[in-house]
């Protein structure tokens, strides 16, 4: 038999930590259906944390797929509702290009109203007005309800919110093989990438949400999934360079929609097929193509300093050489005879939610469970405590209250009283991101239902990292928390933090000019040469 | 009033453009030293890595000799030479391998089975001993010594309503007798049971020998401070005892003001435009070196430049760009490796000072 090591049991399985796979969790856990999720590395580390971070109103897909843009409209109501702490609801402009075709602009305001997509039609100067760094000969605008939302805090608040309803999640946990016997899924094997340690859920279904690497999961089942990789590159920004999401009012191309994310905004994005979803690398040309069309459409963009460029892969779903953003939700009881394996490939993150509830709605089904999907109206999270919010504003510096606010929530009330017992805690440790000492001692102890197991980990749950140092000096700190706080000795967090290094300096090192290079180049020489400690080399896999 | 016409004017207050100025200085020039900052001094302690270095490479033994002379008239004085490879420890717990460093590094290389005691501060979060010592366990361990690292903690006062940073204490230990003596009273204990104490760098941003060696002979202890990240208070102090140093030999400083342009007629220099509020401040020269560090090449119109044989930037033709411009440090990187980058600015500022001066040196080898 293939079972090895620990032995568990639950209903079902999810693979893949992603807003797909953490949406099931928690629609799973509302409807009481005990499930585990495996996820091969953090979550929120594949395309869900490679995206725009955009809350799109169903605005990019109006004109050619008007079932696509029903459901953005539909979903972007929702997550407004039930996640406002992961939205920063900016709003957005679809801007009339002089260089573009006048029949576009109609026929998309059109369509809007067909779909009832709720929008406003601007004069150039209203335009211009709202968003100054727009080229100033445009011709107009048109309003949206695009919005961002932080991709890191969706996903960990479906987690966190189906953990406190006894769902369970695993990370670094690489399934091996998917156990069937007679036609019917009977468990998993996996592997934890960190320990080794080797473990054996046994369950009655398994879900496939692994995004771009559903193909090679749907293969430890025995079945096919054809998948298409679509790469997209994207640019962190420094500064905002507009206050709402801007896109270029045409048909959707390469880098024409720039979010506002907090602090920062992002560019993007390029579309090219690649292999897979590992190994990514991002061209010269394909940088300077992205920045020369985002000038077009934000001419400011021109000097604006690039922090980082990433990639992600739109895991496209391709029955038979048709490709789809739509998802699709493929029963292989049905379609090979394996009893118990499902997979949910294609979509986007606008309609993580409605996948899930497809996805549960199915698996209900199979189960026998008679309970309706409520994750359009229960919230991802409780009220904040009144009483610590007014403690924090006494402790900590406001713009630090508010940024812990939005990402603790409920939980900013164990920082606070972290800090009263240990008023050193206060300490700022990321400058760009404002993460509190106590915010990260919180992320990395045993008090969080999300605790992180690697630096890499800590951004994505804190955001520490993600401003213009780019974690070299705050990875230094957040490796320090890690080794005082005896989640790692000196050996571990020195590798974790070379890793970390190896890591931030990926996403730095195909950018080619600016003051970022400047930034770069004083992280390498100062953990390279002055520390002698980590020394630059290819980065092979971005965590 | 002093006219605003120098014999020499230096870009950069780095390792290279202080040392240019000083040796031109030395030969009796009038220097202008004109900078943003105070350059990589802020990022270490001035260390010197020779391994990666051209040993063949003439007047590189002069060039050193004269940074140490210089380094010890300014109170800051380095130790070691070129043929010395000492392993210094470093905040990571690593070892760094350096031939020069400055008096207060050099003695971070224990004698063998020396009991080291790698000290922290309460409340300073950017240098934890407990990590430094188990790490310098493990390397030195590969290293094959014998020497013992203890992490040690030690608490000092903080000024109301701060919290504890090097800074902070670099200062105080300047200016207040009483930080002082408590830092010496919170580090005698230690110091009675280990031949090495390890501490991250906080003794001073102006001290001097004087001070840290009499800190060492009260204690009965050698000390060692390790750079911590930047501003690193020991980059620091070598920088402003540099200064100071350089002041008194006439140098004459011009500093927060970046260059907006170089003035360059008929391949002459004729000086520089700084740019000053209100109006750009012209300061005119005989010559000028650019020690400016490894993004200014936009100075010279253009990102890719040479340097010939007496370090004169040449354009792609191999024509040069001003008779009377020379370069150094940093900005020559592209040509020379990584590594070694204190011994290069070292060697290429004493050479472009020297040459600047019209004194004969050989820069360029064979």
């Amino acid at each position: 038999m293939l079972q090895r090591g620990s032995m568990e049991k639950t209903q079902v399985v999810i693979i893949g930590g992603g807003a797909t796979g953490a949406g099931i969790l928690w629609d799973l856990s509302l409807r009481g259906i005990p499930a585990i999720l495996l996820e091969q590395r953090d979550l929120a580390n594949g395309a869900t944390g490679r995206c725009h971070g955009l809350l799109h109103s169903g605005g990019r897909y109006v004109v050619k797929d008007a079932h696509a843009a029903q459901e953005c409209v539909a979903e972007n109501k929702i997550i407004k509702h039930i996640a406002p702490h992961c939205v920063h609801d900016t709003g957005g402009l679809f801007v009339q290009c002089r260089q573009d075709d006048p029949a576009f602009f109609e026929q998309w305001y059109e369509s809007c109203i067909k779909i009832g997509l709720p929008s406003d039609r601007l004069s150039a100067d209203e335009a211009l007005g709202m968003e100054p760094n727009l080229p100033t000969d445009i011709l107009g605008a048109f309003t949206c309800p695009d919005a961002h939302v932080d991709v890191f805090q969706l996903t960990l608040s479906n987690i966190e919110s189906a953990v406190a309803r006894g769902a369970q999640f695993k990370t670094y946990c690489e399934v091996k093989a998917i156990d069937i016997a007679g036609g019917k899924v009977k468990g998993v094997r996996y592997r934890d990438t960190l320990t080794g340690d080797e473990g054996y859920i046994g369950c009655e279904m398994v879900i496939n949400a692994a995004g771009g690497w559903a193909e090679k999961v749907a293969e430890l089942a025995g079945v096919e999934v054809p998948l298409r990789c679509d790469k997209g590159t994207l640019l962190i920004l420094n500064h905002r360079l507009s206050s709402r999401v801007i896109n270029r009012c045409r048909k959707p191309g390469d880098a024409d929609i720039l979010v506002p994310a907090g602090p920062v905004c992002i560019l993007g994005t390029s579309s090219i097929t690649v292999p897979g979803p590992e190994g990514l690398t991002v061209s010269q040309e394909e940088i300077q193509h992205l920045i020369d069309l985002g000038t077009e459409l934000v001419p400011a963009l021109a000097n604006a300093r690039v922090l980082r460029i990433f990639s992600g892969v739109r895991p496209l779903y391709v029955p038979k050489s048709e490709i789809s953003r739509g998802f699709a939700l493929l029963d292989h009881e049905a379609l090979n005879n394996v009893k118990g394996f499902i997979s949910i490939v294609g979509g986007k993150l606008t309609t993580y939610r409605m996948m899930a509830q497809a996805t549960v709605n199915l698996v209900a089904e199979k189960l026998g469970v008679n309970v309706p999907c409520t994750t359009h109206e229960v919230l991802l999270r409780q009220a904040h405590d009144e009483a610590a919010l007014r403690k924090a504003h006494k402790l900590l510096p406001l713009p630090v209250v508010e940024k812990a606010d939005k990402r603790l929530g409920p939980n900013l009330a164990k920082i606070v009283s972290a800090i009263e017992a240990r008023p050193e805690l206060a300490e700022v440790i990321c400058e760009c991101e404002l993460v509190t000492r106590a915010e990260l001692e919180y992320v990395l102890g045993t008090e969080t239902s999300l605790p992180a197991k690697t630096i890499a980990d800590i951004g994505r749950r804190t955001r520490l990292g993600f401003g213009p140092c780019q974690g070299t000096f705050c990875g230094y700190k957040a490796m320090l928390a890690g080794f005082q706080t005896h989640r790692w000795n000196a050996a571990e967090a020195s590798a974790q933090f070379e890793r970390y290094l190896d890591e931030r300096w990926k996403g730095q090192s195909s950018i080619n000019q600016g003051k970022q290079v400047e930034q770069l180049y004083l992280s390498h020489d100062l953990f390279g040469v002055a520390y002698n400690f980590h020394d630059k080399k290819a980065g092979e896999e971005g965590a | 009033m002093r006219s605003n016409h120098f014999d020499l004017i230096v870009a950069g207050a780095g390792i290279a453009g202080i040392t240019s100025a000083a040796a031109a200085a030395g030969r009796g020039l009038r220097v202008a030293l004109v900078s943003t900052g105070p350059g990589s001094f802020v990022l270490g302690a001035g260390c010197v890595e020779v391994q990666n270095m051209d040993r063949g490479m003439p007047s590189l033994d002069e060039a050193m000799g004269f940074f140490r002379n210089l380094t010890e008239l300014a109170g800051c004085g380095f130790r070691g030479g070129l043929g010395e490879v000492r392993y210094i420890p470093t905040i990571l717990g690593s070892f760094q391998t350096v031939s020069l460093a400055p008096f207060y590094m050099w003695s971070g290389e224990p004698e063998a089975a020396a009991q080291v005691a790698v000290v922290g501060i309460k409340g300073l979060s950017s240098f934890d001993s407990n990590f430094v010592a188990e790490r310098l366990v493990y390397h030195a361990g590969l290293l094959g010594r014998g020497s013992t690292y203890v992490a040690r903690e030690i608490e000092l006062s903080i000024a109301e309503g701060t919290v504890a940073g090097t800074l902070q204490f670099g200062n105080r230990f300047d200016r207040d007798a009483r930080f002082r003596a408590e830092l010496c009273d919170a580090l005698r204990p230690i110091a009675a049971k280990a031949s090495l104490i390890i501490l991250p760098g906080i003794l001073g941003l102006k001290s001097g020998q004087e001070e840290i060696e009499g800190l060492e002979k009260e204690l009965g202890c050698l000390l060692c401070e390790l750079p911590t990240l930047p501003p690193s208070v020991p980059g620091m102090r070598l920088f402003n005892r540099l200064e100071a140093r350089l002041r008194r030999a006439g140098v004459e400083f011009f500093t927060g003001f970046p260059i907006q342009k170089l003035q360059i007629e008929n391949a002459r220099c004729k000086g520089v435009l700084l740019d000053t509020p209100a109006r750009p401040l012209r300061l005119s020269s005989e010559s000028l070196i650019l020690a400016t560090g490894p993004f200014s090449g936009r100075l010279l119109g253009n990102h890719s430049f040479g340097v010939n044989g007496d370090l004169r930037p040449v354009d792609a033709t191999g024509a040069l760009i001003a008779e009377n411009l020379y370069a150094a440090g940093a900005i020559l990187r592209s040509s020379s490796s990584a590594r070694g980058g204190n011994a290069m600015a070292i060697l290429t500022g004493y050479a472009a000072g020297m040459l600047a001066a019209g004194a004969g040196v050989q820069y360029a080898q064979g």
